[in-house]
């Protein structure tokens, strides 16, 4: 199967050889990794591959290449290399701390790892040593900006600064404060002057579920991820990478999703800060209607409730997107709950075609009915986990409708065991998608150590899925659902150096990944 | 598994499936034993010696006759060519309530209780460990007891405890980490005085013993009652003794006159599983062990966090299981550190001899043995040392060496048939057979068939005539 590649990946080899010597003369910042295969993501197997590294992206990969001249050279061996995984549809782990102490002493050791400059208090610039130079701008997105400490320097610490996601909220929250407007960060997180801890970590479902509304697209899942979280070194410990974090299917068009790196420098962590849509269909937004509360508080009624039934929430669903049409119209909206307005500004560029729109689907009833909407709306949506999807291959295939799949179980467990939508999983559905070339990438949700991502695809190669392809559905396939092609998920020329060096055969229950590269610095090594 | 409430709400979930195995195991189980069997043209994995390739295993009434390349088949002996195929032996299940109707009684000594009265054989779990490929599971209570009573030793086949067991208990399940509702003051407290109050239940029954014998032989001698109880000791008979202090005195190695026809003999000695969920509990195991007289036939059940007790472990010279969940999480309460580790490398680093336990939640591949022992050689342990933690290691443990854990002459004929490697993930198991038996074939298995099928009516379930 390889063996027509091989010839074209030699050929192009010599013409990356030429492009490295005359393009990229020795300099620092320059690495090069060797390893006795390289399996790209790209469907291509490279042995005795090399690759080239300049500032973070891939600039030579082929081979036998010749190493740059003073390049820093990481031989692997008899190692295998392939891609950082990616999950299109991630889940942060409830069960991880979400973050460390706020003074704790020991974090004085650890942050400075983790940004190369930081602004300490009094803005003063502090120099960590990290490698990485923090990033200021994030596509156009200034709220990650290394902000100042807003509280006196009473610590005994002064790297407030690398904490820049703690930092921006508390910035935030004080210059709420100052202006004596109520606080939409949760002001009950920060931790009074004086106090020891500074703890987001509080319940899973203030993090990520929202029980404000069930229609919220003009919020950010970002803004409740801690890039400080245990999970991500967790994450990235199993090799993945880059990961789309998902909202809670908790509401039925819930907020936006957020993409992120794993690891390497905070400032560089945010890849894109309002992705998707997520919307979910069936139980999960209708089981958790009763206890919604409403936004003065008290319990939900027959005129203004949320939807405890499939039917409500395909209602709720529809209206949101009529409605949206008829603000856009400039039409009157009617009807309780109404959502806000900023809402229908993102809908609206759902229904442009501008923002994807992912619907969470177990049962095969829901992916019909989330395609009927779809298509009620000229939209062309990313579905998610579709348990059942074996059933509805030939609607997938037809309507071209890509699927991120998983996890894989024959029970479940975690909040999906307690929806009655799990029932009937089957352990052949990613071998069922590929060979029917439905468009689709493997997820582990918030599945972590023997359910993670790479396990994920070790389940599916013993029901059936062939190496090649459970790789490709862990790198560059999700890849491609998230409009990251090119920048991750294959390990190409001018991509983002993201990879992985396994320990023995890639997804093997005796292998694991022993160190991962991010942006071409080495984030995890066993 | 070392689960102190008795299992996981997952574990109960997975419980709570309608068990269908009555019908199925009808048309397996009852099969007759053929005479003889013969697995031939395999890969054979011993476990008590390298591999051999291209040989054959010839089962006679139920045992291992031969294991070789050169074995000459008989004429009558039923064929099964399994040319590309990797046979190893039956895998152990070393520690598992499951199977059990309940965990544990609700009373704390319950020395008394025998495993054989809770199994229940239309328990899924039995069908799910066969297709698993363990043939042989130590059921036992649960460790949230102090003392929980005999456990048994089970084929996963059968449809009464009779025909599922491996003849009588030989461990009583116990546990230094404390049970709902105690602290380790309580537990500890509990275990020491059960211990004295069975010192003082011979002495009374001594002293009793003593004066019915005085009146029998119609002499009235007043020793005072410490003589009487040291006289009296040797008279005490095995029906005196309640059923509850019988089974404490097996533990202690106490001996006690039976006066049959045969002359006198001494109840059969008892071990014990001693349930320690946290390194603090290794050292008062071994102690209660030590100052009870059972340390010889002690076997430690570890939680993840016992690894940190690894001198200890190592000095008391006792065999471990360790927990379904391998890997030790734990974050720095000053740092927030977050450190895992591994914690069978740290066993078998040491040098203690330890048996892997499935894990117990519904993750598909960590309740596969196989897997949990592939897992061992990711982070580093030798191959045969997980091959045999997985099956020799864990039939000396549970005291059924002499007929399981190997493929060697004399043993049962209870043998697994992988499609491959079976560390390899990849590598599924195609038959099992007990005894000779050839009770699963993965063909005919219509939970699996169903799981890997696309629609409702898998192919390849119906049964088929072998």
């Amino acid at each position: 199967m390889l063996k027509s590649r091989e010839i074209t990946t030699v050929r192009s080899a010599i013409a990356l050889i030429a492009t490295a010597l005359v393009a990229f003369p020795a300099f620092a910042g320059v690495t090069a990794i060797k390893a006795k295969r390289i399996l790209t993501g790209a469907g291509e197997a490279i042995d005795n591959g090399v690759i080239v590294i300049t500032d973070g992206k891939i600039t030579a990969i082929g081979p036998g290449l010749a190493v740059p001249s003073g390049a820093k050279t990481i031989d692997c061996g008899d190692k295998t290399i392939t891609p950082g995984l990616v999950d299109a549809c991630c889940v942060l782990n409830f069960d991880v701390q979400q973050s460390w102490g706020w003074r704790g002493g020991a974090a004085a050791e650890e942050a400075p790892k983790l940004a190369s400059r930081v602004v300490g208090p009094e803005g003063a610039l502090i120099d960590t040593g990290a490698e990485a130079p923090p990033h200021r701008d994030l596509e156009g997105d200034d709220s990650y900006y290394i902000e100042p400490d807003p509280r006196p320097a009473a610590t005994d610490t002064t790297l407030c600064g690398p904490w820049s996601r703690i930092a921006a909220i508390a910035a935030e929250h004080a210059r709420h404060t100052l202006l004596g407007e109520p606080c939409v960060c949760g002001s009950s997180q920060l931790a009074p002057e004086g106090e020891s801890s500074f703890a987001p970590s509080v319940g899973p479902y203030f993090i990520w579920g929202d029980n404000e509304a069930e229609v919220i697209p003009h919020r950010r899942v970002l803004d409740s991820v801690n890039l400080m979280s245990l999970d991500f070194q967790r994450l990235l410990s199993e090799g993945v990478t880059t990961v789309f974090v998902s909202p809670d299917s908790a509401s039925v068009i819930a907020a936006r999703g957020a993409i992120v790196k794993t690891g390497g420098a905070l400032g560089d962590r945010v890849v894109r800060a309002e992705d998707a849509v997520k919307a979910s269909m069936g139980a999960d937004p209708s089981r958790r209607g009763w206890s919604n509360q409403l936004p003065y508080g008290g319990r939900a009624t027959m005129y203004t409730r949320r939807p405890t039934t499939r039917m409500g929430v395909e209602w709720v669903f529809r209206k949101a997107f009529f409605d949206a049409r008829r603000y856009a119209a400039g039409l009157a909206l009617t009807g309780a709950d109404v959502a806000p307005t900023e809402a229908f500004d993102v809908l609206n560029s759902v229904l442009a075609g501008e923002t994807p729109l992912r619907i969470q689907v177990r049962k095969q009833h829901d992916m019909f009915t989330a395609l009927r909407l779809a298509k009620e709306f000229g939209i062309k949506p990313l579905l998610e986990e579709g348990t059942e999807a074996y059933q509805t291959i030939p609607l997938l295939k037809e309507s071209h409708t890509p699927i991120v799949f998983g996890p894989l179980y024959m029970e479940s467990d975690g909040y999906r065991a307690f929806s009655g939508e799990t029932d009937e999983a089957r352990l052949s559905t990613p071998k069922l998608l590929q060979d029917a070339g439905v468009e689709w990438a493997l997820t582990a949700q918030e599945g972590r150590g023997e359910e993670s991502l790479p396990r994920q695809a070790m389940i599916a190669i013993r029901y059936g899925l062939e190496p090649a392809q459970a790789l490709t559905a862990v790198t560059s396939s999700p890849a491609k659902l998230m409009n990251l092609e090119g920048r991750v998920g294959a390990l190409k020329v001018g991509a983002d150096a993201d990879l992985v060096v396994w320990s023995g055969e890639p997804f093997a229950a005796t292998s694991r990944p022993e160190k991962v590269l991010i942006n071409g610095q080495v984030a995890y090594e066993r | 598994m070392n689960d102190r409430a008795g299992g996981s709400s997952r574990t109960r979930c997975a419980a709570i499936a309608v068990p269908v195995l009555a019908a199925w195991l009808a048309a397996s189980t009852f099969a007759q034993a053929p005479e003889r069997v013969a697995l031939t043209e395999a890969r054979v994995l011993p476990i008590s010696g390298p591999p051999i390739e291209n040989a054959t295993v010839l089962i006679e009434r139920g045992k291992i006759k031969e294991v070789g390349r050169d074995v000459a088949i008989p004429f009558d002996a039923r064929v099964f060519k399994l040319k590309g195929k990797t046979i190893m032996p039956g895998m152990i299940n070393p520690d598992d309530w499951r199977g059990l109707d309940t965990p544990n009684e609700s009373r704390p000594v319950t020395a008394h209780l025998d495993a054989f009265d809770a199994i229940d054989p239309s328990r899924l779990f039995f069908e799910d460990e066969l297709r698993l490929g363990i043939t042989a599971i130590h059921t036992l209570p649960a460790g949230n007891c102090t003392i929980g009573g005999i456990g048994r030793v089970v084929r996963p086949i059968g449809l009464s405890p009779a025909e599922m067991v491996f003849g009588e208990g030989e461990f009583l399940k116990v546990s230094v980490s404390p049970r709902g509702g105690a602290d380790r003051i309580v537990q500890l407290g509990l275990l020491r005085e059960t211990f004295r109050e069975l010192q003082d239940y011979q002495d009374r029954l001594a002293e009793k013993r003593y004066e019915e014998k005085l009146k029998e032989d119609e002499k009235d001698i007043d020793v005072g009652p410490e003589e009487a109880k040291k006289r009296g000791r040797d008279l005490i008979r095995a029906q005196d003794i309640d059923e509850e202090h019988r089974n404490l005195l097996r533990l202690t190695g106490g001996k006690v006159k039976v006066l049959g026809e045969e002359g006198p003999q001494v109840f059969e000695p008892l071990g014990a599983f001693i349930e320690c969920a946290g390194a603090t509990d290794v050292g008062a195991a071994v102690r209660i062990a030590r100052d009870n007289g059972f340390i010889d036939r002690t076997v430690l059940c570890l939680g993840p966090e016992c690894y940190k007790a690894i001198d200890e472990i190592k000095e008391s010279g006792r065999p471990v299981v360790l927990p379904g969940n391998l890997v030790y999480e734990e974050t720095d309460p000053l740092t927030g550190k977050r450190s895992e580790t591994f914690v069978v490398t740290r066993f078998a680093d040491a040098g203690v001899k330890f048996a892997l336990s499935p894990g117990s939640n519904s993750s598909l591949p960590e309740r596969m043995l196989t897997y949990q022992a592939a897992r061992c050689v990711r982070e580093g342990v030798r191959r045969d040392v997980a091959l045999k933690a997985i099956t020799l290691n864990a039939a000396e443990i549970i005291g059924q060496a002499d007929r399981l854990g190997s493929i060697e002459a004399g043993k049962d004929g209870t043998v697994v048939v992988f499609s491959g490697d079976p560390l390899d993930f990849s590598s599924v198991i195609e038959m099992v057979f007990i005894e000779g038996i050839p009770v699963y074939n993965r063909a005919t298995d219509r939970r699996i068939q169903r799981l890997i099928s696309h629609s409702d009516t898998p192919e390849g379930a119906d049964d088929k005539p072998e």
